[in-house]
């Protein structure tokens, strides 16, 4: 990767700044894997300071992660890539615990990285699968809000779901 | 460029604070835990995840979580971009099916009439194990009369997806063998055996002589921003051709009937909640020896995309493409010529149909099935551009097949694989490989059948990523 950087064009760095002032020094093109991010610097093209105040350091440097794995995966270009890509992004959501995988997706949604939203809602919808409702709440520590008998009412309208 | 900042929709901070490296405000983790709640998850995120759940009833299961899942599950915007996109991950040659085999003979026995019920074990719909049991549809419950207890019976009349078109009568009233239930199919139901959802049709006047019975959606309309709204209008049709307030002749001989390019379509528009009659023609054709609309019970009605598709005549002469929502403004629906490639014209002394219409992923194919000298012949072609004025058969297979002791009858084609089809060997339904040639056998005909042209009736249900729902009557 380093090989084909060797043009004129010298990377722009952008300090990216959290929630709790950790700030993030990263190039460019890692850090427009973020929309958000993209559009400010299409937008604004000389600001090199953002600030994220809704994201905390810690999850901010975990995104910034993922994107600088992804923008570098990408500029190597074989075929091979979509394939470390799928490899790195199993091992990246593989031990999020549930406080983590939260803060990330709220980040990841937050700074509009569409990509690691998709990873980060698909591993969510894995926790989901073949869970029964009891358990679905358990995980997600859902109190359910229904009043008395809604949920009677969902399950027997809907009860070729529940048999 | 401190709108820049503001934009961003927080403070407003240009120089790095000075304690960049130990930052004073980190949450502590119980904080963090008590923060990571799924209830603060945008609605856009809910949604997203929602539609990664493997099936419709994986997400029903979902909706009684609690108030918020449900609101989103259950919105039309959900239901229609759930079924969208996953219509396109699971294209229909792997939705899952089930094939009913309805036996007309013995509607006037004791014995279930639904001898077989088929599903591949492996792609059973939502996960699980399809029921057509239709004993949730109402005047079903047995009926004392006389001391004796007179089970209503029910019958399906035509299949569209997983939607059917269901009939109920009394027991008494096929006293007659082989009248079949279309013999008078007053009180009709549109039913989802898998919700068991269903709706009462207005009651209907009887055509003297029915032929066969339809139901059909409109095509889905697809759109990425809208999703796919499946189903909004749809039509159930009796086809006849003796109208239902004809008043008989005295001599046994002379029922009026429609003449050879006519037949009665009686038409249940769904917007309206109501049926109308009419008298369709198609262009006559130069067939001189034409027997007019089949008069035989039990044709068999193929929907596809807002069409309905039977064989016309006996012997077939072409094939009917009527289009009950726009056909009856014109009173005039097509007629397909039959192929002419390796088609076996018949002569009135040849057994009755031997030709089927089906749909294999969503393709009109027309088989023709029968016995010559040592061996049977079976032929497959599959119709082109069936939409367009001039649709054109395409070949598929022409076979010889080992003639066997046993009768052989084509029952059925695969509906998502191209090269199986469904035959009846003796008394045993027999999965047919074409390309392998080879059999299964996959299920059995209790009590043997003597005539399975007319004593079986085979539907079809084809199962989309999400139920479909009973639409509900306009009130009047």
């Amino acid at each position: 990767m380093s090989s084909s950087s060797t043009t004129t064009t010298t990377t722009r760095l952008l300090m990216l700044k959290a929630s709790d002032g950790v700030t993030f020094e990263v190039e460019e093109a890692v850090a427009t894997k973020l929309g958000a991010i993209n559009n400010m610097v299409e937008e604004e093209g000389s600001e090199d300071l953002i600030c994220l105040p809704n994201v905390n350091g810690k999850f901010l440097g975990m995104v910034l992660e993922w994107c600088k794995k992804h923008a570098n995966n990408n500029t190597n270009s074989d075929k091979g890539n979509d394939e470390v890509n799928k490899w790195w992004d199993k091992e990246f959501v593989m031990d999020l615990d549930q406080n983590t995988l939260y803060h990330l997706l709220m980040a990841a949604d937050y700074l509009s990285g569409t990509e690691l939203v998709d990873l980060l809602t698909e591993k969510v919808a894995s926790m989901i699968r073949g869970k029964k409702v009891e358990e679905i709440r358990e995980t997600f520590k859902i109190k359910s809000d229904f009043l008395p008998g809604q949920e009677e009412e969902i399950r027997k309208k809907n009860s070729w779901a529940f048999e | 460029m401190n709108d820049l900042l503001v934009e961003t929709g927080g403070i407003v901070s240009v120089q790095p604070l000075p304690d960049v490296k130990n930052p004073p405000r980190i949450l502590s983790e119980d904080d963090n835990l008590k923060l990571a709640k799924f209830d603060s998850v945008p609605d856009s995120i809910l949604f997203e995840l929602f539609l990664r759940l493997p099936n419709g009833r994986s997400a029903v299961q979902c909706s009684s979580v609690c108030k918020r899942w449900s609101s989103i599950i259950s919105s039309s915007a959900f239901i229609r971009t759930f079924i969208h996109i996953h219509d396109h991950i699971c294209p229909q040659s792997s939705r899952p099916f089930t094939l009913l085999f309805a036996r007309y003979d013995l509607y006037h026995s004791d014995d279930d009439p639904f001898c077989q019920v088929f599903s591949e074990k492996s792609k059973f719909p939502y996960g699980i194990m399809p029921s057509v049991h239709l004993n949730f549809l109402p005047h079903l419950r047995a009926k004392k009369k006389r001391k004796k207890i007179l089970p209503y019976r029910v019958a399906i009349l035509a299949s569209f997806n997983d939607l059917l078109l269901a009939t109920s009568f009394e027991h008494w009233l096929l006293g007659a063998r082989n009248l079949g239930p279309n013999f008078g199919a007053k009180r009709n139901y549109i039913c989802n055996p898998l919700t068991k959802q269903w709706l009462e049709l207005p009651e209907v006047s009887v055509l003297y002589i029915v032929s066969g019975y339809g139901l059909v959606c409109e095509p889905n309309s697809c759109s990425k921003q809208l999703g796919c709204t499946s189903n909004v209008r749809y039509r159930v049709v009796i086809i006849g051709r003796a109208h239902s307030n004809l008043i008989l002749g005295k001599t046994k001989y002379f029922i009026p009937q429609c003449r050879k390019n006519e037949f009665i379509a009686q038409v249940f528009c769904s917007e309206t909640g109501q049926w109308s009659e009419l008298v369709i023609s198609y262009p006559e054709t130069a067939i001189t020896r034409s027997w007019g609309t089949s008069n035989l019970n039990g044709l068999h009605i193929v929907a596809r995309n807002g069409i309905l598709y039977w064989l016309e005549g006996d012997p077939v002469k072409g094939i009917v493409a009527f289009d009950p929502f726009n056909d009856v403004y014109k009173r005039q629906c097509r007629l397909i010529s039959l192929p002419v490639v390796c088609f076996k014209t018949a002569s009135y002394l040849d057994d009755v149909r031997r030709e089927r219409l089906g749909l294999v992923n969503g393709q009109l194919r027309l088989s023709q099935f029968y016995e010559w000298s040592t061996y049977y012949v079976f032929t497959v072609w599959e119709l082109k551009n069936c939409d367009s004025e001039s649709p054109s058969w395409v070949l598929v297979y022409n076979l010889k097949l080992n003639y066997s002791k046993n009768r052989v009858f084509m029952l059925s084609f695969h509906p998502n694989n191209t090269d199986v089809v469904f035959l009846l060997c003796g008394n045993d339904i027999c999965l047919y490989d074409i390309s392998m040639n080879k059999y299964e056998k996959v299920g059995e005909c209790p009590n043997g059948v003597k005539f399975p042209e007319t004593d079986i009736s085979i539907d079809s249900l084809l199962y989309p990523s999400w139920p479909t729902p009973i639409p509900e009557l306009p009130c009047n």
